[in-house]
């Protein structure tokens, strides 16, 4: 099924041309739809059309007796599930927390309903969002919508492949390195990820506290913009959530590329590059310079240690944000007659194999004698990295243009056996996580088939240039 | 060969705050277990921590107290290692950049030599975990997460002590400053006040350090004196036995009176410090500081040396009085309306002291303000009430709160000066006891007393003795 | 540099993981594959007087102690593996059981 825009869906429920209960009820069957057969989408791993179907006659009885509609009123939304919401389990794609029920809501899902929005499910993503392919779920994979030989990408794959299918208009994931830039690229949809501390993470399960953000996904650049507009905000309750207003994201989308700086960093097309991509990115690059944007060529020489940074800091993180899942209050435990036992147990049988690599690699990066040599080194690479982009930003550029992904879209199976080969997906994406700028990709063209997404960047804290870029680009792409 | 031996402390002491360090729960003592928990304290996935400000300022205010630098910005890491009690797998801490670092804390010499002066080497700001009960459930560990996340500071010395006593005496001045700065309530039994001790031992003038242990659990200022002295004792007997002092934790045994090796860290502990990523820096305004350092009250050595000043009161007085902030105040309040330094101080550590030891109460909760044991003091001083009945009437006061001129109103107790009522007093005792009185006569001069005596008793006490006793003598020698 | 099979072992006890000889095996060869890329960092030389990033270069917020504390919409005895009279249970440490208390 397909979706209007959200701005025209909320009007049309705003305006009684549709109900909340009817379009909730679209997605919920199109979901159903989707996750039975013989090959399911393996989109959603927990979705109760009754609940939403309850909060969706809500709402319609709020609109009815004339109370103020949110900006989301009546739309369905899918949220990752890793994070926490109080209606459905959330399990993070690991066994550990099969069936584990949060007692509270994350601040981005409060905000989603406080704004209007249904919640109509929670789907599938690489345990505790590790991993790029959305195969490493506990609870199975997900399909490309596209293709469904191939992935969805990941770790956010279940949300982007949701949106993608047209199950629901809009979704929110989690960036930690690419987790929803990369899917978005694989499966033709817009995923934004904010600026560092412009979104809670509370109530988000952290993976890489210091990298994590909830990002959004929409068909459109103004869908996931609105998304993310909504979801924005200063947080008590996250002590790294900044205190600063949020842009009004709605005006940035009426303006056009005419005098935007677009830069090219050229480590972002390097030899390995799918040549058909780095072509679609040229034509991309065109287009904005005949919508009246300037292109140019930039370097960012640190870009090369950045997948090296990002896989020393990300583990160590995830080695102590994941030492709470000990069987003692909460999730699985296994039997076993002592406490350490417990703790081995559970953990071993709970965790899949790559959220034990990462535990494994965090744990050493972290060890006395090898700390300095490791992390201490990663997070000192990793201010080089991000001044890097401050001076670029600084020197008059405006946006980085670079292609979202160096291949297409993988089949099943085709890189799980060499860990390091997999973590190569991310490595245009995890530059912003490190330098915790705003970056979003959008489609900019597809080669067989397959979509193929490119990558915008922003300075902090200037998601509405980023979303003005996109908008442009977006514009110039549809003319043709 | 003489030994000495080297003691370092670190102290955990809760600050006195109405919610946890990261979190808005309750610290409140004894509440049923797991009640005073949230997503935060409980480490559910999701959770965030944030600082508590009233914490930080408690800290503050005991760094400048113990004469700490006091650092601009401090940072919060993740001590990890797990424990049924530790629910996220980690203690937030303060770690290489602690909130203060550098005080010193003076502690009176018990030879009577130059006091000691015991370096602070640190004060940084925590989480504490919570509680795991072992022997509830038979072979189960019962876990109660109340404690978890309650605000400490842990203030470490440097090795600065050389005797278990001279331990002790640093304990009793370092809890009278915190209880002075309202940092802390100080109750070992509550668990608000816990310390740790690192002992070495090594020939005595030797400038070198010898290997240590950690001695824990200890839950009292005597047992950290015991459980030194058994520890410094069984390093020597090791070292005189030709061994090695071999560097362990070891926990006192209170019942047993040893302290025994820890056995349950199974492999070497690696905590895999670094800087918390769900907390930026603690950065605190110098202007606040420096506030804060203005605000702070008159500390223990300073009020001392004013009230030798001031007072003129011995040197004993003015450490009972200086013992606690409150007690101190109190004598003050009653020292200035009554006018008498000498008098209030013999008051307050004879008749209110013995109060506060006997009912086991502080003297906020005494009935008697201090204006009232003031008119007291002046009642005994104008010759209305003997000493004997103004102790009579600060009981009275204790338990009515009432000002004593109505308690001697009302009681009838104010000394009787009058020259008829006393004749007669005089009068019937020697007519009751015309042996005595005949004995007095023949040369027998103590008789004297027990005919006072009788007068005493027949009055009730309220005789005017001086009176009494001129009357008594004119009337025998008539 | 490469890590040995004691190592990871070491490691992974650390970080309360049961291995399998096998997952053993395969964890030490992809942990020296993944630690020969990021050994590349040592190409940067010296990072001296370069600081380390992270949330230690900005400003915590306070909270004042008025705010209150998330409430809990499922209570903690329901999320418990096992509870009992108002505790979170687990089975002892074996220390415990070797005379420790």
């Amino acid at each position: 099924m397909a979706f209007p825009g959200l701005a025209d869906l909320v009007a049309e429920i705003r305006s009684g041309k549709r109900t909340a209960a009817d379009t909730v009820a679209a997605s919920c069957r199109a979901i159903t739809e989707a996750e039975s057969g013989a090959t399911p989408l393996g989109a959603f791993l927990a979705f109760d059309p009754e609940r939403a179907a309850s909060d969706a006659a809500r709402i319609d009885a709020a609109l009815a007796a004339g109370h103020a509609a949110g900006p989301l009123a009546g739309v369905p939304v899918a949220v990752k599930d890793n994070i926490c919401t109080v209606d459905y389990p959330t399990t993070c794609g690991s066994r550990i927390l099969q069936g584990y029920r949060s007692p509270f809501d994350a601040t981005a899902v409060r905000r989603l309903r406080e704004a209007g929005a249904v919640i109509v499910g929670k789907t599938n993503l690489d345990e505790f969002a590790m991993g790029s392919s959305t195969e490493n779920s506990a609870f199975g994979p997900t399909r490309n919508p596209h293709d469904p030989t191939r992935v969805p990408g990941g770790s956010s794959g279940g949300s982007a492949a949701a949106v993608a299918a047209g199950l629901v208009p809009a979704a929110l994931g989690s960036d930690t390195g690419g987790s929803v830039r990369q899917p978005a690229a694989f499966c033709g949809v817009v995923g934004i990820k904010p600026t560092y501390g412009r979104v809670s993470r509370y109530g988000l399960v952290a993976f890489a506290s210091s990298l994590d953000q909830i990002g959004t996904f929409g068909r459109t650049v103004a869908d996931a913009a609105l998304l993310l507009q909504v979801i924005s905000g200063p947080d008590p309750r996250d002590s790294t959530c900044a205190d600063r207003p949020v842009p009004e994201l709605t005006v940035a989308l009426e303006m056009d590329a005419r005098g935007l700086v677009v830069g090219v960093p050229r480590e972002y097309f390097p030899p390995e590059l799918d040549p058909r991509i780095a072509e679609l990115c040229r034509a991309a690059l065109d287009r904005l310079a005949r919508a009246g944007a300037e292109i140019r060529e930039v370097s960012l020489g640190h870009t090369r240690y950045a997948i090296a940074t990002y896989y020393i800091i990300a583990p160590a993180e995830a080695s102590s944000n994941l030492a709470r899942f000990d069987g003692v209050r909460y999730g699985f435990r296994a039997e076993a007659d002592n406490t350490v036992a417990v703790y081995e147990r559970s953990r071993s049988l709970g965790f899949g194999e790559e959220v034990k690599r990462r535990i494994v690699l965090g744990t050493f990066a972290l060890s006395a004698g090898y700390h300095d040599r490791y992390y201490g080194r990663a997070q000192r690479v990793r201010t080089l990295i991000a001044r890097e982009f401050q001076e670029v930003f600084a020197s008059g550029v405006d946006v980085l243009f670079t292609p979202t992904t160096p291949t297409l879209p993988f089949r099943f199976g085709e890189r799980s056996d060499d860990p390091y080969a997999m973590y190569l997906a991310d490595v245009f994406t995890v530059t912003a996580n490190l330098a915790g700028i705003p970056a979003l990709s959008l489609p900019i063209g597809a080669v067989d088939g397959l979509p193929v997404g490119g990558q915008l960047l922003a300075d902090r804290w200037n998601e509405a240039g980023l979303v003005r870029a996109a908008a442009a680009l977006e514009q110039a792409l549809q003319e043709g | 060969m003489e030994f000495e031996a080297v003691i370092g402390l670190e102290i955990h002491v809760q600050l006195k705050t109405r919610t946890k360090m990261f979190c808005g729960d309750s610290v409140e003592f004894g509440a049923e277990p797991n009640t005073n928990v949230c997503p935060v304290c409980l480490g559910l996935p999701g959770a965030l921590p944030v600082i508590n400000r009233q914490a930080v300022e408690l800290g503050v205010r005991a760094a400048l107290g113990l004469g700490c630098e006091v650092h601009e910005t401090s940072v919060f890491a993740r001590k990890n290692y797990f424990y049924p009690d530790l629910p996220k797998g980690y203690q937030i801490t303060q770690y290489d950049r602690p909130l203060a670092t550098g005080g010193e804390l003076a502690v009176p010499n018990a030879d009577g030599g130059e006091p000691i002066r015991v370096r602070i080497r640190r004060i940084h700001l925590e989480e504490d975990a919570g509680k795991s009960l072992h022997d509830r459930i038979p072979g189960m560990t019962a876990v109660d997460l109340n404690r978890a996340g309650v605000p400490l500071i842990e203030i470490v010395t440097e090795p600065d002590l050389r005797s278990p006593a001279q331990a002790r005496a640093f304990l009793v001045r370092l809890k009278q400053l915190l209880e002075y700065l309202e940092v802390s309530d100080c109750d070992m039994e509550k668990g608000s006040l816990r310390v740790d001790a690192n002992v070495s031992i090594r020939p005595a003038g030797s400038a070198e350090l010898g290997t240590k242990t950690e001695v824990k659990n200890m839950n009292s200022f005597a047992n950290v004196e015991r459980a030194l002295a058994f520890e410094i004792e069984r390093q020597i007997a090791v070292v005189r036995g030709g061994g090695k002092v071999v560097q362990e934790t070891l926990l006192w045994d209170q019942a047993r009176g040893e302290a025994r090796p820890m056995r349950s860290k199974e492999e070497s502990h690696d905590y895999r410090y670094f800087p918390d990523p769900d907390l930026p820096s603690l950065v605190l305004d110098r202007v606040a500081v420096e506030a804060a350092r203005a605000g702070l009250p008159e500390l223990p050595a300073a009020k001392a040396a004013r009230f030798r000043e001031q007072y003129g009161l011995p040197a004993y007085d003015i450490e009972v009085l200086t013992a606690s902030r409150e007690v101190a105040d109190y004598f003050e309040a009653v020292a200035r309306e009554a006018g008498d330094a000498k008098a209030a101080s013999n008051w307050v550590m004879t008749a209110v002291l013995a109060w506060m030891n006997e009912k086991q109460r502080p003297i906020r909760d005494l009935p008697v303000p201090p204006g009232h044991l003031a008119q007291l003091i002046g009642l005994t001083a104008d010759g209305t009430l003997s000493v004997t009945i103004a102790r009579r009437v600060f009981e009275r006061m204790a338990e009515t709160g009432q000002p004593p001129a109505e308690i001697v109103e009302t009681e009838g107790l104010a000394q009787v000066r009058d020259v008829a009522q006393l004749r007669q007093w005089v009068a019937e005792v020697l007519a009751e006891h015309g042996a005595e009185v005949e004995r007095y006569r023949a040369g027998e001069q103590k008789i004297f007393g027990f005919l006072m005596g009788q007068i005493m008793k027949k009055s009730r006490g309220k005789a005017d003795p001086r009176q009494a006793s001129a009357l008594l003598r004119e009337a025998l020698e008539a | 540099m490469a890590v040995t099979r004691e190592q990871v072992l070491q490691i992974a006890a650390l970080a309360r993981l049961e291995l399998s000889d096998s997952e053993l095996e395969r964890l030490t060869g992809q942990l020296n594959r993944i630690l020969e890329h990021v050994d590349e960092l040592a190409e940067l030389g010296s990072l001296e007087g370069v600081p380390e990033a992270g949330a230690a270069d900005r400003t915590a917020p306070l909270r004042d102690e008025e705010s209150k504390p998330d409430a809990l919409v499922v209570p903690p005895s329901e999320l418990a593996p096992d509870w009992r009279e108002g505790f979170f249970v687990v089975p002892r440490l074996a220390a415990l059981d070797a005379g420790e208390s």
